[in-house]
């Protein structure tokens, strides 16, 4: 359940970090703001992945 | 206390990791793992150097996606037809096999030349990530005309990352893989948006209607930096193709390629330099334009992403820097034998660090990619004629070994003289290596036909 959770919200920061720029790109958002935003959801990425990597694989025991 | 040394030390020799002998079948790595690794290591800190060195050379736009798009494709089928293959019917790494083709002297020379080079290599890694921790520090980044260190601060900030890098390198294979694979999706994204984040600043629409007009008038507008040579099609084509002209031509990738279940894994390789080595290249381009064309990785993606952007050049400087290391560790055991893979690792990671402090290896990044292949690629080409082209021909493979000698004469003076031809061949840096290649394939040919054992006279 926290493996499955986890790959979705790493999934889901990921493409956040995309979308802020995007947005920055369209005028929708200006630069610190996009810049905030990215740093929050990378942030948010790589805390996933470590939950990820740390909680144990059912299939591998 | 020496004895809790030697209990870490025999903790860290557990890392050996079937160097020295054939992969066996249960060590062999799934697709997945492939993937990771290379989309790891193309999606480089050099990339933020490499895409926006094409700009302060004046390439054109169209020269420059074309060149991208046709050197990439030339460069994965060298993989896949040239080295997977030979990796997967042997087994071994490029050094092992060296050494039963031209025997364990030029071996050494071989694989002393080999780590020296990667080690340059990882030393640019480091010297990219430095740029951009030494924003924080107030730390000047070198010029590009600038050979030595700028500053004592420079030299302390190299050194530091550098043993940071080293250590992480002496965790091994898996753990570099699994790292490469967390990092690198994160590290494309740091491209992408940087390149978008850009664009508003260079004036292109949020409709990219003047796209086109802005990327041909702002960014790759043929017009060289002073100082920096004009670079075309031809020249960019050849880039793409050769930027990993060791690995797949030279055949290095083979100590990767090794664990792969099928040749086809080559193919893989796709994944990596199609956004590595050009649409990252494309993105970087954009942000050094947005910079005011100074070359200064650190800056670039400060400007771009923020404090985020920062992170982002250290981490791809990381990811690549480590198994460049691990490479140049590979090749340093087989001259050091009764070294353990950390000893030797941390050895190459000390050269290495030391090379990063010198500005030139990042400043002149494309020509010292251009030589590196350069003086690799002829072994290569002797591997290859070896493993396919003497049996094709009926000729004795594997001669060193089975006649015990040190060092192979043969070998030695194609490679000598691939590079000698090459350096006087009087065409571009870049374009060299291809009639090298040629070169040396023929002339080893021809060495080992005219060296046949005459033929024993059968009795009753």
């Amino acid at each position: 359940m926290i493996r499955r959770l986890s790959r979705i919200f790493l999934g889901a920061s990921l493409a956040l970090c995309l979308i802020y720029p995007a947005l920055f790109f369209l005028g929708s958002m200006g630069d610190s703001g996009y810049k905030r935003g990215f740093l929050l959801s990378s942030i948010a990425y790589f805390l996933f992945a470590i939950i990820l990597a740390a909680s144990p694989d059912r299939k591998k025991r | 206390m020496p004895g809790r040394f030697s209990a870490i030390a025999s903790r860290l020799d557990t890392l050996y990791e079937f160097d020295r002998e054939p992969v066996s079948p249960d060590k062999l790595q799934s697709p997945g793992k492939f993937m990771g690794l290379f989309a790891g290591e193309h999606v480089a800190a050099t990339e933020f150097v490499i895409g926006a060195f094409f700009v302060l050379h004046g390439v054109r736009f169209q020269d420059l996606w074309l060149g991208l798009f046709l050197g990439n494709i030339l460069a994965v089928l060298s993989w896949t037809f040239v080295c997977a293959p030979i990796a997967v019917r042997t087994r071994l790494t490029l050094y092992w096999y060296v050494r039963k083709i031209a025997g364990p002297g030029l071996s050494v020379i071989y694989n002393l030349a080999n780590a020296v080079l990667y080690c340059i290599l990882a030393g640019a890694m480091i010297a990219v990530s430095a740029t951009a921790i030494g924003l924080g520090f107030g730390i000047k980044s070198p010029q590009l005309t600038d050979v030595f260190p700028n500053s004592v601060g420079w030299v302390l900030l190299t050194l530091g990352l550098g043993a940071c890098f080293t250590l992480l390198a002496v965790l091994g294979f898996e753990k570099l893989s699994r790292f490469a694979q967390v990092c690198s999706p994160w590290i494309f994204i740091v491209f992408i948006a940087g390149a978008l984040a850009a664009l508003p600043k260079l004036g292109v629409h949020a409709n990219f209607d003047n796209f086109l007009e802005v990327a041909a008038s702002r960014i790759w507008n043929g017009v060289a930096v002073e100082g920096q040579e004009p670079l075309g099609f031809a020249h960019i084509l050849f880039f793409a193709w050769f930027c990993n002209l060791a690995m797949h031509i030279g055949l290095s990738d083979m100590a990767v390629f090794r664990y792969a279940k099928r040749w086809s894994y080559g193919l893989f390789t796709a994944l990596g330099v199609f956004p590595g080595h050009m649409l990252a290249w494309l993105c970087s381009g954009i942000m050094v334009a947005a910079v005011g064309r100074e070359m200064n990785p650190g800056l670039m993606a400060f400007e771009a992403v923020g404090l985020a952007g920062v992170v982002g050049v250290v981490l791809a400087g990381w990811t690549t820097a480590n198994p460049t290391l691990y490479r140049a560790g590979l090749a340093l055991q087989t001259i050091t034998p009764g070294w353990p893979r950390w000893k030797v690792t941390i050895a190459a990671g000390t050269a290495t660090t030391v090379l990063s402090c010198f500005p030139i290896v990042f400043m002149k990044l494309l020509d010292y990619v251009a030589v590196y292949g350069l003086v690799l690629m002829p072994i290569g080409a002797v591997v290859f004629a070896e493993h396919w082209l003497l049996p094709l021909f009926k000729i004795e493979q594997y001669k060193a070994e089975r006649h015990g000698w040190l060092v192979s004469w043969r070998v030695l003076a194609v490679w000598m003289g691939t590079i000698a031809a090459c350096f006087l061949l009087p065409i571009h840096l870049y374009f060299k290596w291809l009639p090298g290649y040629g070169i040396a394939l023929i002339s080893y040919v021809l060495l080992q036909a005219t060296h046949r054992p005459k033929p024993e006279r059968r009795t009753a």
